[in-house]
């Protein structure tokens, strides 16, 4: 009669009263030699400088408003390469996204409840999406469950490679629209006072334009020494990638955390990936963090990935035209990636500096820096440098 | 020599739809197992402690957001890793 009467008595955690902002800046670089708008193999030299600010804004102990805004500014040598003169505005872009979103919850009934909308923009992309979700906990918040969907609306702006501009050549059949459609269930529990993981289903049906409109394809009977020692500009693409006008994924993931001491905490992470293209896939990843003082963080991680190819990969001059679909982009060929990188974290017990803003205070909670390297079996090396920072913006009384 | 490369090519497929119905055993199994602990141990709100920190958050590390970007774009797979699930990007 007691447990009952504790269990009804229960409710969810109401919302903290501080506003939450989060900055996060990164540094990406990579090269290579697989690029697909050369057809699979050409440069795929990179560099990206992103920027997201994340806010979080407490309405009251039931509502909570989300915001999120990015950029991204990119330069790609791949991309440079779809009209072969070089350095022009196709060898740089800029990428924006927002999103809003809201979130109830009914503190008694252990359920909430978030949605979500937002825009993508780039110069040939042009996205909108939308979600929603339900969460339902129970055993006194030990387990929930998570049900969401969500949907993109895209549009592409249609980019051939030059030479297939022209009215005899330029590729039929490509419509400019493409919609994923993304249904995810979770499984969130505490295990044990030390352990807790989450299993993660979340179907998607993809439809539209799912090939990239200037990834050349070269069939068979091209001298494909001649093409590599060349400056490419002389072979005519015979077309471009051509993918069905469906995809159907299906990954699943689980999540593990493990507190091992007051100090050190490991976090795992698994993904099985299948879809009706023939990609199959398999990614481990752990992170240890080691708290080496009250304020001081590492966090050493690792990761491992490999695919099976999708059934419409070959590479460069191994295509038929006899083929109904077909693509260079190595992306989906077989492949394994692995990544190493370490993070620090100084986040001190008071933060590293407060002030005052109207009637709320402005805390600097905490800054991290995380560095990772990444590479592919087949001539890809990339690296990334994230820096990340909180602030807090209590309710003075 | 026809009837061994037929032989072959029946054992390979056998071989490969039967790794795959083991791997959505092993999936299953582990589901399972998973939830029927679950439902055995109870933990107390006052025995979360230990669970409360950024480092147990059922998440990906929000410094990681880019890094997993990344592999969404260079790699075929995506999806149930609170990132990208293949839309609003021109990539798969």
């Amino acid at each position: 009669m007691v447990l009952a009467q504790a269990e009804s008595e229960y409710r969810m955690p109401a919302n903290k009263t501080a506003v939450e902002i989060d900055f996060l800046a990164n540094y990406y670089a990579q090269d290579g030699s697989y690029g697909a708008p050369q057809g699979g193999r050409g440069t795929e030299e990179l560099d990206n400088r992103a920027g997201i600010v994340v806010v979080n804004v407490p309405i009251d102990s039931n509502s909570a408003l989300n915001a999120t805004l990015g950029i991204d500014a990119y330069s790609s040598a791949s991309t440079d390469r779809i009209d072969y003169q070089l350095s022009t505005a196709s060898s740089s872009d800029v990428r924006g996204y927002a999103n809003l979103g809201w979130t109830e919850s009914d503190l008694g009934g252990g359920r909430t409840y978030t949605v979500r909308g937002g825009f993508s923009k780039e110069y040939d992309y042009l996205s909108f999406n939308a979600s929603a979700s339900v969460t339902q906990e129970w055993a006194r918040g030990q387990h929930q469950i998570t049900a969401g969907v969500q949907a993109f609306f895209d549009e592409w702006d249609i980019i051939v490679p030059a030479e297939l501009r022209l009215p005899a050549r330029q590729p039929q059949g490509l419509s400019p629209q493409r919609r994923s459609y993304g249904f995810s269930l979770t499984y969130a529990g505490i295990l044990a006072p030390r352990v807790q993981l989450t299993l993660t289903a979340e179907p998607v049906a993809m439809s539209g334009l799912l090939s990239t409109p200037f990834h050349r394809i070269y069939f068979q009977g091209l001298d494909v020494a001649a093409y590599l020692q060349s400056d490419r500009r002389n072979f005519v693409a015979d077309d471009v990638e051509r993918l069905p006008d469906t995809r159907y994924k299906l990954p699943l993931s689980i999540r593990l955390n493990y507190k091992l001491s007051d100090a050190l905490a490991l976090r795992t992470y698994g993904r099985y990936y299948t879809d009706s293209w023939g990609v199959q896939g398999i990614s481990l990843e752990a992170e240890l963090a080691y708290q080496v003082s009250g304020a001081w963080t590492l966090i050493p991680f690792a990761r491992y990935y490999e695919q099976q190819s999708a059934r419409y990969y070959r590479g460069i001059g191994l295509h038929s035209p006899t083929q109904e679909f077909y693509t260079s982009d190595v992306d989906l060929a077989e492949l394994n990636t692995a990544k190493l990188g370490l993070g620090i974290r100084y986040a001190p017990l008071f933060g590293l500096g407060r002030t005052k803003v109207g009637q709320r205070g402005l805390e600097w909670k905490q800054v991290s820096l995380r560095g990772a390297y990444y590479t592919r079996n087949l001539d890809l090396t990339a690296y990334s440098i994230t820096i990340a920072t909180s602030f807090s913006m209590p309710k003075l009384r | 020599m026809t009837t061994d490369s037929c032989f072959r090519q029946r054992v390979s497929s056998c071989s490969h739809m039967s790794r795959k119905s083991q791997t959505t055993g092993y999936c299953a199994l582990l589901v399972a197992v998973v939830l029927a602990m679950s439902s055995c141990i109870t933990v107390a709100p006052y025995q979360r402690a230990l669970l409360n920190g950024e480092d147990m958050e059922l998440a990906a590390a929000k410094a990681s957001t880019f890094e997993s970007n990344v592999e969404a774009y260079r790699e075929g797979a995506s999806g149930a890793n609170g990132g990208k699930i293949g839309g609003g990007c021109g990539c798969n």
